[in-house]
C-alpha cells in the first residue's frame, strides 16, 4: 500500500511539464464550465459567522447551499431583522470579491405601513447597498415563498430572504432543496410565531435584542440557536452575543458591560450631528 | 322572425330574417303592419350595444387573415340595417399565405359559416365598391365570394343600384326620381350639377368607390410589423401543443429581430379558437429581448388562464414594442462570472413582476438629502431610467464612490435606522427636562421605559426645496432626533418636533408655549 502511495507521488513528479500545463488549463476550463451551472462565482465553503459560532457549527460556518430561519420574539423586529440583514450582508460580500453579488428581500407589500420600510441607507450599514439588494413587494405568503423559490432559481443571485408569518413543512422542505441545488442560502425571517413548528431548514436562530448597549453603533444581538442539523446536542443550551461591526459579526460574550446610563448628554452645538464614538468622550 | 326596436312613431322591424323577407317583410315597416301581413311573426329586441361587441369580436377573430381588420362603425349603415354591417379587411400581402385570394374568401367564408353567421364576402380594389358588391353584388352562386380582378372595379359597379354607394336614404330617392338607378348613369354626369343638388356626399362616395379619393380604414387593433403567424390543419387543444408553437413562432420571431438588431420590450400572443373566440396573452420585459428560452418562461404562467375552448387553429406573436438591441460582445476577461450573473438579473426580475405586479420589484436608492425619508428611496427595479424622469425634483442619485474613487462618507451623523416608517407615528412620550431625550414612551400601547438615548440630531427641513414664502417660521419642522434603547434593548429612532425655546425679540410678545409632539420613525438592528 504504501509503496503505491510512493510509486504514485513519484509519477506526480516526473510529470513532464507538458503534462502540468494540460492539467492547469483543464482546471481552469472545468471552472469556466461550471459558470453556466452554478453561476460561477457561487463557493462551497460555508459562510463564516464568527470563531465561537463557527466552532459550533457543523460545517464550520454557515452552510451555504441551506435553508436558515431567523425568528424573533414578537416586538423584537429590529434584532432578527438586523441579524438576517447582518447573514445576507456576508453572502452578498463574499462574492462581490468577484463582481455583483445581488440578494433578494422578499416582503408583504403592507409590511412596510405596519412596520417600517426597508430603510437604504440602514442597509447600507450590513453591505446591502443599492446595487446589491433587491427588494420584492408580495401580496401574500405564498407569493413570497413563491418568489424565493424563482430566485433560487436565478442563476443572478447569492442570496434570498423571505418575511413571511408562517412556513409549512412542505414549503420549508421546497426552498431546502431548492437552496441545495443552487448552492446559495435561503433565509427566512418570522416574527411572532411559533418558534417549534416543524421545518427542514438546517438552521434556526432565535434573535433578541442585547440590552445595556454601550454607546457607539456596533448591532448587538443574543442569539440562540434553537435547531441545527447535525450539531450536538449542548451546542443548542449555549446563547451567544455577537455583534456587527466593520462589516463582519463579533463575537461579544466576554465584553464588559457598562453601567447602564441614562443618556449621553448633547454635543458641542457646532457637532451636534456627530456623536461621541466611546462613551467615555461625552462632553 | 324579426329583430324589433322602439323608434318614434311606435315599434319598428330593424332587421328580418330570409323567411320573413320572402313573405314581404321588410326593415322599418311598424310591427303591427308586420303582424298584419304575417301574423306568426316572432320578433326580438334588438340590442345595438351587442351588436356591435359581437362585430368587433368578428373582427378580431379576422386577425387570423390579417393584422388590418376593422368593424365598420355602425353610423355607415346609412341604407338601414338589412345591409347589414360589416368588416374591412385589409389583405394586401397576405392572400400567398393562403394560395391565393380566392382562397382566402373560401376559407373565410367556410369558417364564418361554422360559427352561425350569414355573410357575404367580396374583395375589390377599393373598399367602397368592396362594400357595395358585398351587399347589392349579383354572383353566381350565393355564398361564393365576389372577387373583382384588379382594375375591374369600375365594370363591377356599373350595374348596381345607387344605394351600393353608400348613401343616405334621401339621396337615393332623390336619384331614383331622376331617373338615376345605376352607379354606372353617374359615370359620366357633370359633377357640379349632382353635388348642387345632393351635396358634396354623392361625389365623395363615387369617388371613393371607385378609387379616386383615398379611404384609408384603421384597423382596430395596432399594426405591428414584427408578427409571426403559425396555422394548424387540425385544432389543438393542449397545452403543450400551444407551448410548442409558441416556442416555433418565437424562435422565428428571434430571427426576425435579429437580423435587424432589435430586441423586443413587449409580446402578444394571439390565439384563434375554433369557436371564433379569441384568447391573447401579453407579456412586457425589462429590457430588449429576443431569447426564445425567457420570452416563453414569461409567457408559461399565462398559457394555463387562456382558455382554449374546443381547441386553436391559428396563433400569432406579435412584438408591439421593439427597441435596439445589438449583439453583445463576451467579455472575455475573468469576470465571466460577473456578466453572467447581470445578464440573469433582467429575467428574474420580469418573471417576478409578471406574477406580482407592476412595481413589486424595486431598489433602495440613496439620495443626497439630510431629510431621512428623502434619503432613500425606492424605485422600480425596471425602470433604469427613473432618475432622469423625476429630473430636478430628486435629489441626485447617490454615487456609492466619490469622484476621485473613494467610497462616499457615511451617512451624516452616523448609524440611520433598518425600518423606516413612511409615516412617522405619533407616541406619547415624556422628557424629563423639555429639550431632553424622552424617558419612557407609550407606541402601540406599550409603554418602553428608556435606558440609554442619544442625541439629539438636530435636521431642519430643506429651505431649498420649501416653497412655503420666505419670512414664515418654519422652525416647527426642524426635529430633534434621539436614538433610544429601552429596558428589552429594542432601540428606536424617535423625533420631537420642533424648536422648544424660539428666540424671541425682547419686547415681543413671547409665542405661546408649544406642546412638543414626539415621534417614532425608524427601528435600528
Amino acid at each position: 500500500m504504501a509503496s503505491e502511495v510512493k510509486a504514485i507521488q513519484k509519477v506526480d513528479e516526473d510529470l513532464p511539464l507538458k503534462d502540468q500545463v494540460l492539467a492547469t488549463l483543464r482546471a481552469k476550463i472545468g471552472a469556466i464550465e461550471k459558470v453556466g451551472k452554478l453561476g460561477g462565482a457561487v463557493s462551497t465553503t460555508p459562510l463564516a459567522l464568527t470563531p465561537d459560532l463557527d466552532a459550533i457549527l457543523p460545517d464550520g460556518g454557515l452552510a451555504r447551499g441551506a435553508l436558515h430561519e431567523v425568528v424573533g420574539p414578537p416586538g423584537a423586529q429590529g434584532a432578527a431583522a438586523g441579524f438576517a440583514a447582518a447573514l445576507m450582508g456576508l453572502a452578498a460580500k463574499d462574492i462581490s470579491d468577484s463582481g455583483g453579488g445581488v440578494v433578494l428581500w422578499c416582503r408583504r407589500h403592507y409590511d412596510g405601513q405596519e412596520n417600517g420600510e426597508l430603510y437604504g441607507p440602514g442597509l447600507a450599514a450590513f453591505g446591502l447597498g443599492p446595487e446589491r439588494l433587491l427588494e420584492v413587494r408580495a401580496g401574500r405568503d405564498h407569493d413570497i415563498l413563491w418568489a424565493l423559490e424563482e430566485g433560487l432559481q436565478s442563476t443572478a443571485l447569492c442570496a434570498v430572504l423571505g418575511e413571511v408569518s408562517d412556513l409549512s413543512f412542505t414549503a420549508s422542505r421546497r426552498l431546502q432543496l431548492a437552496a441545495e441545488a443552487r448552492g446559495v442560502p435561503a433565509l427566512v425571517l418570522r416574527h411572532n410565531s411559533q418558534s417549534h413548528a416543524v421545518s427542514a431548514a438546517q438552521t434556526r436562530w432565535k434573535v433578541t435584542p442585547a440590552t445595556n448597549v454601550t454607546a457607539g453603533y456596533d448591532m448587538r444581538w443574543k442569539l440562540n440557536l434553537l435547531r441545527c442539523r447535525g450539531a450536538t446536542a449542548d451546542s443548542q443550551l449555549e446563547d451567544w452575543q455577537v455583534e456587527w461591526r466593520d462589516g463582519r459579526l463579533h463575537d461579544s460574550r466576554n465584553r464588559i458591560r457598562t453601567a447602564p446610563r441614562r443618556f449621553t448628554v448633547a454635543a458641542e452645538a457646532g457637532q451636534r450631528s456627530r456623536y461621541p464614538t466611546e462613551p467615555g468622550l461625552a462632553v | 322572425m324579426a329583430v324589433v326596436m322602439a323608434s318614434h312613431g311606435g315599434i319598428r322591424l330593424a332587421a328580418v330574417n330570409p323567411a320573413a323577407a320572402t313573405a314581404g317583410l321588410e326593415p322599418g315597416l311598424t310591427l303591427a303592419a308586420a303582424r298584419a301581413v304575417l301574423p306568426g311573426l316572432e320578433t326580438v329586441e334588438a340590442d345595438p350595444h351587442r351588436d356591435a361587441e359581437t362585430l368587433s369580436r368578428i373582427a378580431d377573430w379576422c386577425g387570423r387573415y390579417t393584422p388590418w381588420t376593422s368593424p365598420e362603425p355602425l353610423g355607415l349603415s346609412v341604407n338601414g340595417a338589412a345591409n347589414g354591417s360589416g368588416v374591412w379587411l385589409d389583405i394586401t400581402g397576405c392572400a400567398h399565405l393562403f394560395d391565393g385570394e380566392g382562397a382566402l374568401l373560401k376559407d373565410l367564408l367556410r369558417n364564418i359559416k361554422r360559427q352561425g353567421f350569414h355573410a357575404r364576402v367580396a374583395l375589390a380594389d377599393t373598399p367602397g365598391a368592396a362594400w357595395a358588391l358585398a351587399r347589392f353584388g349579383v354572383s353566381k352562386k350565393p355564398g361564393e365570394p365576389e372577387i373583382v380582378t384588379p382594375g375591374g372595379h369600375r365594370l363591377a359597379l356599373k350595374v348596381l343600384p345607387v344605394a351600393a354607394l353608400r348613401l343616405a336614404t334621401t339621396v337615393v330617392d332623390g336619384l331614383d326620381r331622376l331617373g338615376l338607378r345605376r352607379i354606372g348613369d353617374l359615370y359620366d354626369l357633370p359633377r357640379a350639377p349632382l353635388v348642387a343638388r345632393f351635396g358634396q356626399d354623392l361625389a365623395l362616395r363615387l369617388d371613393q368607390a371607385l378609387g379616386r379619393v383615398a379611404e384609408p380604414v384603421s384597423p382596430r387593433s395596432s399594426i405591428t410589423p414584427y408578427r409571426v403567424r403559425l396555422s394548424f390543419p387540425e385544432a389543438i387543444g393542449h397545452l403543450d401543443d400551444v407551448a410548442a408553437g409558441l416556442h416555433r413562432l418565437l424562435d422565428r420571431l428571434r430571427q426576425r429581430l435579429a437580423d435587424e438588431r432589435l430586441g423586443l420590450r413587449r409580446a402578444e400572443l394571439t390565439l384563434y379558437r375554433v369557436d371564433g373566440g379569441v384568447a391573447r396573452a401579453v407579456v412586457g420585459t425589462s429590457r430588449p429581448v429576443r431569447d426564445v428560452a425567457h420570452i416563453a418562461r414569461l409567457f408559461a404562467d399565462r398559457l394555463d388562464k387562456l382558455d382554449l375552448g374546443f381547441g386553436v387553429e391559428v396563433m400569432t406573436i406579435a412584438a408591439p414594442v421593439v427597441e435596439a438591441m445589438d449583439a453583445t460582445q463576451v467579455n472575455l476577461s475573468h469576470d465571466l462570472a460577473a456578466d453572467e450573473q447581470t445578464a440573469q438579473l433582467g429575467p428574474l426580475i420580469d418573471r417576478l413582476e409578471m406574477r406580482l405586479g407592476r412595481g413589486s420589484v424595486v431598489r433602495l436608492e440613496s439620495r443626497a438629502s439630510h431629510v431621512p425619508e428623502r434619503a432613500g428611496l425606492a424605485v422600480s427595479a425596471l425602470d433604469n431610467r427613473a432618475d432622469l424622469r423625476h429630473g430636478q425634483d430628486m435629489a441626485p442619485a447617490l454615487d456609492h464612490q466619490t469622484t476621485d474613487g473613494r467610497p462616499m462618507p457615511a451617512a451624516p451623523g452616523g448609524a440611520r435606522p433598518l425600518r423606516l416608517f413612511p409615516q412617522p407615528q405619533v407616541i406619547d412620550a415624556m422628557a424629563e427636562v423639555p429639550d431632553g431625550p424622552p424617558v419612557m414612551f407609550r407606541w402601540r400601547r406599550l409603554l418602553h421605559k428608556v435606558i440609554h438615548a442619544e442625541g439629539p440630531e438636530r435636521i431642519a427641513p430643506e429651505w431649498w426645496r420649501d416653497t412655503a414664502p420666505p419670512g414664515e417660521d418654519r422652525s416647527h419642522l426642524t426635529r430633534d432626533y434621539y436614538r433610544i434603547e429601552d429596558t428589552d434593548g429594542h432601540r428606536f429612532w424617535l423625533y420631537r418636533e420642533g424648536l422648544y425655546d424660539l428666540p424671541t425679540m425682547p419686547g415681543a410678545v413671547p409665542p405661546p408655549p408649544r406642546v412638543p409632539r414626539w415621534f417614532l420613525h425608524g427601528v435600528f438592528a
